[in-house]
């Protein structure tokens, strides 16, 4: 399974750390979560075979190489071969020292980008004037672009009142849906959730705090979480759309731990807050919220950021018409 | 009841040196007079002089006391027998022991949150008790591999290629070692900022270890705060035959470097036999160092130039230690070496046609070669003016299989 894989007209996108944290942790059973830093040559065989499988009809392939710090030892003949195939590959966020490692240095090409010790762009051929080279690469917009895409297939009508809070909603957004049917995908939102949460906690991480989730699909995702970030996690049974408790409070939270709520989606925050306010009530720390996705209700400026969740898609003026997403009330517009 | 061969000296550290003179000779004597299994004392004095004794072993003789005990193992086809003693002069002795799992590797544990046991020798673990434990931090940790273990015999028959079972095998010894060698990969900033270099060393000798050895592997990483060291041990085939199942190609066959040192200056009282497995050494850089592929060579350059460390190769009856004593014949390599790289490089990503290749390459090599034989030349004139601080170690026992030990100092 190949999680990171982005097609678009110009380019193929794969995010190497990505699938190597899928093959350390699932495949290989290595379990070093998000915190391995090295590429192996069965990760990279996996990526090939995907090529060879796929017959892509663009032949430009990028290896984003963010958060790879190491090589396997001959991993570059791998990706050489890939390059023989006559695919024209860019490398964008590799350091320096891998590159001479890797014995990719003897290849130049004048549109190559070296900021400090990292090479956001290294072209893996010698055609300073390939079409290739004019196409802007930016990996939060590529991903951003390709999960509004899936995601709206996945947004349906709906007309009921919205279930925990007191509004309406224009569409929902069949989660479990898109859980079942984009696990790749889906995989890949984890891991850059995963990514967040660790960039965001960098200091509490270490002292484990508890990923808690409050539904059945968080709770699919805090598992795969709790894999990537070697984390506990906490199950509450239930706290919305259907909101039930069967367990006793003071058995399952502590007051000496910290926590992290994960949501697959915030729309307003109802969930959230309620089990904010039960882990607080019991003593225990809150860190903040992460989920897949979220709506953005309020204008940039007037977000508190303690409260913002952190999400790796956000529902926000900019998209909501294009989603067909809105959220009203029975008031009449002043 | 076996007559007793006893491995710890009391005052005296058993170190991979006192293993492979002292304790591998008494070992060669216990057979050349009898004929029945021999049984191990732990240390010399077993429950008698406990106040006048002392007991201690470098952690890096560990695998190589497993693999000799391995050897033993097989050829009597059953576990050695083991004495153990837990008194005043033996507790530190069986707690450091104990703390490196070199208990469970060797019995027959079968407890998964431990290493599986190997059955190579039996004891009374009634022994094993009663532990200072004072240290929980653990340093040293010892681990077996071989090619019976994960279903790997039936995963490497799926590739074709001798270089994609190789690629294949580091990869999936990363991921083990990471796992194995956790605590100590990560045990302070400076093993944190050198755990890759470290993976590095442990998948390819490991890899080395089992694909020629066809047996178990031993391999122990030890951290202190001032020096990171590994040992890994296998009883399997040596360099000499490994070498010998190499295909030829254009810029290199079989002898190619031994051919010549063969010629060269010879040692004084050192028979035929025991040089020969000084020129497999030899003759296995070389191959490494022309190759298109990274292995030995350049994990021994990056060792002793990059990190300052000890690299100790030993095979049969001959060991050669590599250090920056040398520096200047290694440097010699190693810029050999990168030119070599880069050519094999070059080529693959068809930057070069086939003939600036081939006469480039074999030209390379030739200069290679000669590079190989100044650093024979000087360690054999080292060896002859100062033994003590030769490069270079001959036993008159021979222990079969590859032993490498690394040392790299906490700079």
């Amino acid at each position: 399974m190949i999680i990171s894989k982005i097609v678009t007209l110009n380019f193929i996108y794969f995010n190497l750390h990505a699938e190597e944290v899928i093959n350390s942790n699932y495949i290989k059973d290595d379990k070093s979560g998000i915190y391995g830093d090295r590429l192996q040559i069965s990760t990279i065989d996996r990526i090939a075979e995907e090529i060879d499988k796929d017959n892509f009809a663009s032949k430009n392939i990028v290896f984003d190489f963010k958060f790879i710090n190491a090589c396997q030892p001959n991993l570059n003949r791998t990706v050489i071969n890939i390059k023989n195939k006559g695919y024209k590959i860019l490398l964008i966020d590799i350091s320096k020292k891998l590159c001479e490692e890797l014995a990719f240095d003897s290849i130049e090409n004048s549109n190559n980008t070296l900021q400090g010790d990292i090479f956001t762009k290294f072209y893996l051929f010698e055609n300073a004037h390939n079409n290739f080279t004019n196409i802007e690469i930016k990996p939060a917009d590529i991903f951003y672009e390709e999960f509004k895409s899936t995601i709206k297939k996945y947004i349906n009508p709906h007309s009921l009142p919205h279930s925990s809070s007191f509004v309406y909603l224009t569409s929902y957004v069949d989660m479990k849906k898109f859980m079942s049917y984009e696990k790749e995908l889906l995989l890949f939102s984890i891991y850059k959730l995963a990514i967040k949460i660790k960039t965001k906690w960098q200091n509490e991480i270490e002292y484990g705090p508890i990923l808690i989730c409050q539904s059945m699909n968080s709770a699919f995702i805090v598992s795969i979480l709790s894999t990537f970030l070697k984390l506990d996690i906490l199950i509450f049974d239930k706290i919305g759309p259907i909101n039930k408790l069967y367990n006793r409070l003071d058995n399952t939270i502590s007051d000496k731990r910290k926590y992290i709520i994960v949501s697959d989606l915030v729309c307003l925050g109802t969930e959230v807050k309620i089990v904010k306010s039960l882990i607080q009530f019991i003593g225990g720390n809150c860190l903040g919220n992460v989920s897949l996705i979220k709506t953005e209700t309020l204008k940039n400026t007037h977000i508190i950021k303690e409260n913002a969740t952190i999400a790796i898609f956000s529902i926000k003026r900019a998209n909501n018409k294009e989603l067909n997403y809105d959220i009203f009330t029975d008031l009449e517009s002043l | 009841m076996s007559k007793l061969i006893s491995i710890i000296k009391s005052d005296i550290t058993f170190s991979p040196y006192k293993f492979y003179s002292d304790f591998l000779d008494a070992v060669s004597k216990y057979y050349s007079n009898e004929s029945t299994i021999p049984c191990f004392k732990i240390v010399e004095n077993g429950d008698e002089e406990i106040y006048n004794s002392n007991y201690r072993i470098d952690p890096i003789t560990i695998p190589l006391l497993l693999s000799l005990f391995e050897q033993l193992q097989k050829f009597h086809k059953s576990p050695i027998e083991l004495l153990l003693y837990n008194n005043r002069a033996t507790i530190k002795l069986l707690d450091f022991l104990y703390g490196s799992d070199f208990f469970y590797l060797c019995g027959d544990n079968m407890n998964p949150t431990y290493p599986k046991g190997r059955k190579i020798m039996s004891f009374n673990d009634g022994f094993i008790g009663n532990l200072e434990g004072k240290n929980q931090r653990s340093e040293h940790k010892v681990r077996a591999y071989s090619l019976d273990d994960d279903n790997l015999t039936v995963l490497l028959a799926g590739f074709e290629s001798e270089e994609q079972k190789r690629d294949f095998l580091i990869s999936h010894y990363t991921y083990k070692v990471r796992e194995h060698f956790e605590e100590l990969l990560f045990e302070n900033q400076f093993t944190l900022s050198y755990h890759n270099s470290y993976i590095d060393i442990l998948s390819e000798l490991i890899t080395n270890g089992v694909l020629h050895s066809k047996s178990q592997t031993f391999a122990l990483m030890f951290v202190d705060r001032f020096k990171t060291k590994f040992s890994i041990s296998d009883n399997g085939i040596g360099f000499e035959a490994s070498m010998e199942i190499k295909d030829p190609t254009f810029y290199y066959t079989y002898n190619d470097l031994r051919s010549i040192l063969i010629n060269r200056k010879r040692l004084a009282n050192i028979s035929d036999k025991i040089l020969d497995n000084l020129y497999s050494i030899f003759e296995t850089l070389y191959y490494s160092s022309i190759k298109e592929r990274k292995g030995l060579f350049d994990l021994m350059i990056n060792v002793v130039l990059n990190s300052k460390g000890y690299f100790r190769l030993h095979t049969e009856n001959c060991q050669v230690i590599i250090s920056n004593r040398m520096m200047d014949e290694l440097n010699d390599l190693e810029i050999n070496r990168k030119e070599i790289y880069e050519l094999h490089n070059r080529y693959l990503l068809k930057l070069i046609d086939d003939s600036y290749y081939k006469n480039n390459l074999i030209n390379l090599s030739i200069h290679m070669k000669t590079s190989f034989v100044k650093f024979f030349d000087k360690a054999i004139d080292k060896y002859n003016n100062d033994i003590k601080f030769s490069s270079l170690r001959f036993y008159k026992v021979k222990f079969r299989g590859v032993h490498i030990e690394v040392e790299i100092p906490n700079l």
